[in-house]
């Protein structure tokens, strides 16, 4: 009952206050250019240039592409787990291919043997 | 004029914040035009005083620009959030230092509208009337109800800008808002001030 009471004789004068908060032309230039100089003066805040324009390493520049070290990290991996599994389980990728890989790389795959480009009829 | 274009419009202030870390001219000039209304009569209701509100919301947008660099987009504080404590704290120190409450000085705020003179005259009135009675209300207090009635945040948020739990401020907006109630008409009263229906 009080609160309402309270609400009622406040409601114009903070209506009025709420209505408030123009910001004069003069100040907003203040504030945008203190925007500016923070910008202009913190290395933090100056638009990012490309590693290369600087002479950056390649390792960084393929860092760059793949997305920084986390997409680096996982290229790296799943070429190392690739390799690893050719060398140490050869049968199980076989067995994972249905022995594609073998008919693929022997005489009757479907890639020509490379030697052939230059054996043909005997001329190299 | 300050343009508010689409692609801006449509971002968030945490997301105008990270662009504005990279160089991009264009946020600051929206974020300004978002938050600096809000910081400028927030400060001008709790000093009382347009010249140092003035001050008081460029120092603290100053700071915004500053922290944008270590801003995180995806973390808890919103930039209105973070805004409003630093301006409650600048009032803060400055109201201590001066050793003062607010002035009763009437801080001619509400040109923007342009309404005609005799209401003009009213809302004038009823800001300076409105300051006087803040200033009655202890610092903690004042905050309290200009961030909730004036500024329409959610008990929460203060809670995070005045650094308190939600029910000390439910009870700080309670008793803050009766005080300027009696105040407002202790003032109407001496004046022989007749507000109207």
């Amino acid at each position: 009952m009080t609160m309402d009471h309270d609400d009622d004789r406040l409601a114009p004068y903070l209506a009025a206050a709420r209505g408030g908060g123009a910001v004069s032309d003069a100040l907003m230039a203040r504030v945008l250019a203190d925007a500016a100089r923070v910008q202009a003066t913190q290395p933090s805040l100056t638009p990012a240039r490309p590693d290369t324009a600087r002479g950056a390493s390649l390792l960084a520049v393929v860092q760059a592409a793949l997305g920084g070290w986390r997409g680096l990290t996982g290229v790296t991996l799943a070429g190392v787990t690739g390799l690893a599994l050719g060398f140490l389980a050869p049968d199980v990728v076989d067995g994972l291919t249905g022995g594609q890989i073998g008919v693929w790389s022997g005489t009757s795959g479907a890639l020509p043997e490379i030697g052939l480009l230059w054996e043909e009829g005997g001329d190299v | 004029m300050i343009g508010d274009p689409p692609a801006y419009a449509a971002l968030s202030d945490g997301a105008l914040m990270v662009l504005f870390a990279n160089g991009d001219p264009g946020a600051s000039r929206v974020l300004a035009a978002r938050l600096l209304p809000r910081a400028l009569r927030h400060a001008a209701r709790v000093l009382g005083d347009r010249a140092e509100a003035e001050d008081v919301a460029q120092e603290a947008m100053l700071r915004l620009w500053r922290a944008a660099a270590g801003w995180q987009q995806d973390g808890a504080a919103q930039p209105a959030t973070w805004l409003y404590r630093v301006v409650a704290n600048l009032c803060t120190d400055r109201l201590r230092r001066s050793g003062r409450t607010a002035s009763l000085e009437d801080a001619d705020l509400a040109r923007d509208g342009q309404p005609g003179v005799e209401d003009r005259l009213i809302e004038k009135g009823r800001m300076a009337a409105l300051d006087a009675a803040l200033a009655h209300l202890p610092d903690r207090q004042r905050q309290a109800v200009v961030l909730r009635h004036i500024e329409g945040l959610s008990n929460p948020e203060i809670a995070a800008i005045l650094d308190l739990g939600v029910e000390a401020v439910e009870s700080l907006t309670a008793r803050g808002k009766r005080a300027l109630a009696q105040a407002l008409a202790n003032s109407k009263e001496a004046l022989g001030y007749d507000d109207g229906p």
